[in-house]
């Protein structure tokens, strides 16, 4: 049985409420608070790259603990398996009859922190990222749904690479967004200390309310897809993704799919922002996150000394 | 719950329906301010070329003044009683007004041709994106929740809105500016004449004098030949003239008698007359002495 339906201005406001709480905890980062709740809204998965110690996993289970979803965390390894993430089957004895039972792995949770995800091997990371995917894993012959909403964060070191695997970039392509997490700045990081090493909170996390619930987000992440967007923004953002694919500076340029997930996360932003339809605005905003695991520089881009953030943001005046 | 649904419907129906209206109201804005645009831009046409042409003493290969239609004359008697003196009308004015009605069709061709709402949006900013979004909406029949929600606020927006930004309001003020200055330069040309106003020999155009056009060969307006009455300078010598009253201008006796008759009527003078100074006028008035002889012979023709 399914919840009454919520009024579209109580769950934007509940949005509201959700970022108020996550700030209880995470000081800054705002963006990336932001990028995140973008991606659960519109149903996708976000790869996170930052370097050690910049809260990443407070952030994530943050965002879990006031949505009440659940949350699990993998970390990744060289020897990790497949069925360590996915689940596997086991034989269990009851009333003296030994049968095998699927053990769910991690997977099945609401929010999944995948971290270093490319420290585990190809097979374990395509397993994990078809499961992302399909929202569902397959083991002995029986598929098995995947909870909703479901989301996975994968992190990356973007340093220390040796022993790694890097994501192939069609496997980059099912994230729908990729988030850089940057150091605080001087003042947040001193809040940050604060907050941490102060003695009323003993070191602990500080207590956040449940302000969402998964029946809330489901709702949401439906009325995303029906947000209204101008066919001029919609087919502007369709060239930006396409111009990737001719800029010289770009040597692979970024599939429908991020034409798509350009498009979806335009949604989810506006929707975030408590509006009824997608800005231009929210098209330039979702550029970076949405195409910048997505392409791939030009040597002469390199030489030049130009980011992706950079050439984004070239395409992004050009059209 | 098959109700809910129905009214949800409605609703959702409701607010398409006032959308469309709403995008029916802008557009109707969009030709108001169109016309009005080529309203005054056509005006200011007609009134420069019917000055210019004016000035030029006429349109060339056309004569001065056109035969207005029979119909047309017709039509005026029937419908407002308006009988006509001269059933002509200047080219100039002709030549003008056709101007005019060549720039207002343009114009509104010109100004309809970028679609009105696009206009409406890029007057109003603010409201944009929104309204562009509902409208693409509206035209894909997308009746969500969300496309509803968009539907009242853009409509709440538009109540606030306004199309008066449609309207370049410093274009409007200077073009009105200069149909005054025109027109007002026009009435100054038809009033006086053009050697007064400053912009010629009126002898020389013809037109302007109101008849000396070679074409012409009716009665023609003697005050417009004279020109306006105006002091005459006077003249720098000083004649003495004696004037001698004899006779009394009855006709009937001899000089002498008439003399004798007059002084004693009490109406002669004494003493001599007075001379003053002689008055003239202009040289260009003067030129007009033949013109002036024909009109008095006409009139003397007329009273026989």
């Amino acid at each position: 049985m399914s919840e009454p339906t919520v009024d579209i201005d109580t769950l934007q406001q509940r949005l509201a409420r959700v970022r108020e709480e996550v700030g209880k905890r995470i000081i800054g980062q705002r963006e990336v608070l932001e990028g995140l709740l973008v991606c659960i809204l519109a149903d996708g998965n976000a790869l996170l790259e930052s370097n050690p110690g910049l809260g990443k996993t407070t952030m994530v289970r943050t965002v879990a603990d006031v949505t009440d979803l659940d949350f699990s965390r993998v970390q990744n390894t060289p020897d990790l398996m497949p069925s360590d993430i996915t689940g596997t089957e086991i034989i269990r004895e009851s009333g003296g009859e030994r049968e095998f039972v699927f053990e769910r792995g991690p997977i099945f949770a609401n929010v999944v922190l995948a971290d270093e995800i490319n420290r585990a091997t190809p097979k374990t990371q395509a397993a994990l990222l078809e499961a992302m995917q399909e929202k569902q894993v397959t083991a002995a012959g029986e598929t098995y749904d995947l909870p909703r909403p479901f989301f996975v964060l994968a992190t990356q070191n973007p340093i220390d690479q040796e022993g790694t695997y890097p994501l192939p970039e069609a496997q980059t392509d099912r994230f729908l967004i990729k988030l850089v997490l940057d150091y605080p700045s001087y003042e947040e990081e001193r809040d940050i200390v604060n907050l941490y090493t102060g003695g009323g909170s003993g070191g602990a996390a500080p207590a956040v309310d449940k302000v969402l619930t998964r029946e809330e987000i489901k709702q949401i992440q439906a009325l995303v897809r029906e947000v209204p967007i101008a066919d001029d923004i919609r087919d502007r953002a369709i060239r930006l993704v396409r111009a990737t694919r001719e800029a010289e500076t770009v040597d692979f340029g970024a599939s429908p799919r991020a034409s798509m997930g350009l498009v979806l996360t335009a949604k989810a932003r506006a929707f975030l922002r408590g509006r009824n339809h997608v800005s231009w605005e929210d098209v330039e905003a979702m550029a970076a996150p949405v195409l910048r695991h997505r392409i791939l520089l030009d040597f002469r881009a390199e030489r030049e000394g130009l980011s992706t953030d950079d050439v984004i943001a070239d395409l992004v005046d050009e059209v | 719950m098959s109700e809910v649904t129905a009214d949800a419907d409605a609703d959702d129906a409701s607010e398409e329906r006032r959308i469309r209206r709403a995008l029916k109201q802008i557009r109707r804005e969009g030709w108001k301010v169109a016309v009005i645009n080529a309203v005054i831009d056509a005006a200011l046409t007609t009134l420069v070329v019917n000055l210019v042409a004016t000035v030029l003493g006429g349109v060339p290969s056309l004569p001065a003044r056109l035969p207005i239609p029979r119909v047309i004359l017709r039509a005026l008697r029937e419908t407002a009683g308006v009988t006509l003196a001269e059933p002509t009308v200047s080219s100039a004015a002709v030549v003008g007004a056709a101007l005019g009605c060549l720039v207002f069709a343009v114009e509104v061709a010109l100004r309809i041709r970028r679609p009105l709402v696009e206009q409406f949006e890029a007057a109003n900013p603010a409201l944009g994106e929104s309204l562009r979004t509902a409208r693409d909406a509206v035209r894909q029949d997308r009746g969500s929740r969300m496309a509803r929600r968009l539907y009242e606020g853009v409509l709440a927006d538009l109540e606030r809105a306004s199309s008066v930004g449609l309207l370049d309001l410093r274009r409007v003020a200077v073009t009105v500016l200069l149909i005054t200055a025109v027109s007002v330069a026009t009435i100054h040309l038809a009033v006086v004449d053009i050697s007064l106003a400053g912009l010629g020999d009126g002898s020389e155009t013809g037109v302007q004098t109101g008849g000396t056009d070679a074409e012409y060969t009716g009665l023609q307006d003697g005050s417009s030949i004279l020109g306006e009455p105006e002091d005459v300078p006077e003249g720098s010598e000083d004649l003495d003239a004696t004037i001698d009253t004899s006779g009394s201008g009855s006709g009937d006796g001899t000089d002498a008698e008439s003399a004798t008759a007059y002084e004693d009527s009490g109406f002669g003078g004494s003493a001599a007359v007075e001379s003053q100074r002689a008055g003239f006028t202009e040289r260009e008035q003067l030129e007009d002495a033949a013109l002036i002889r024909e009109y008095n012979l006409r009139i003397r023709e007329n009273d026989e």
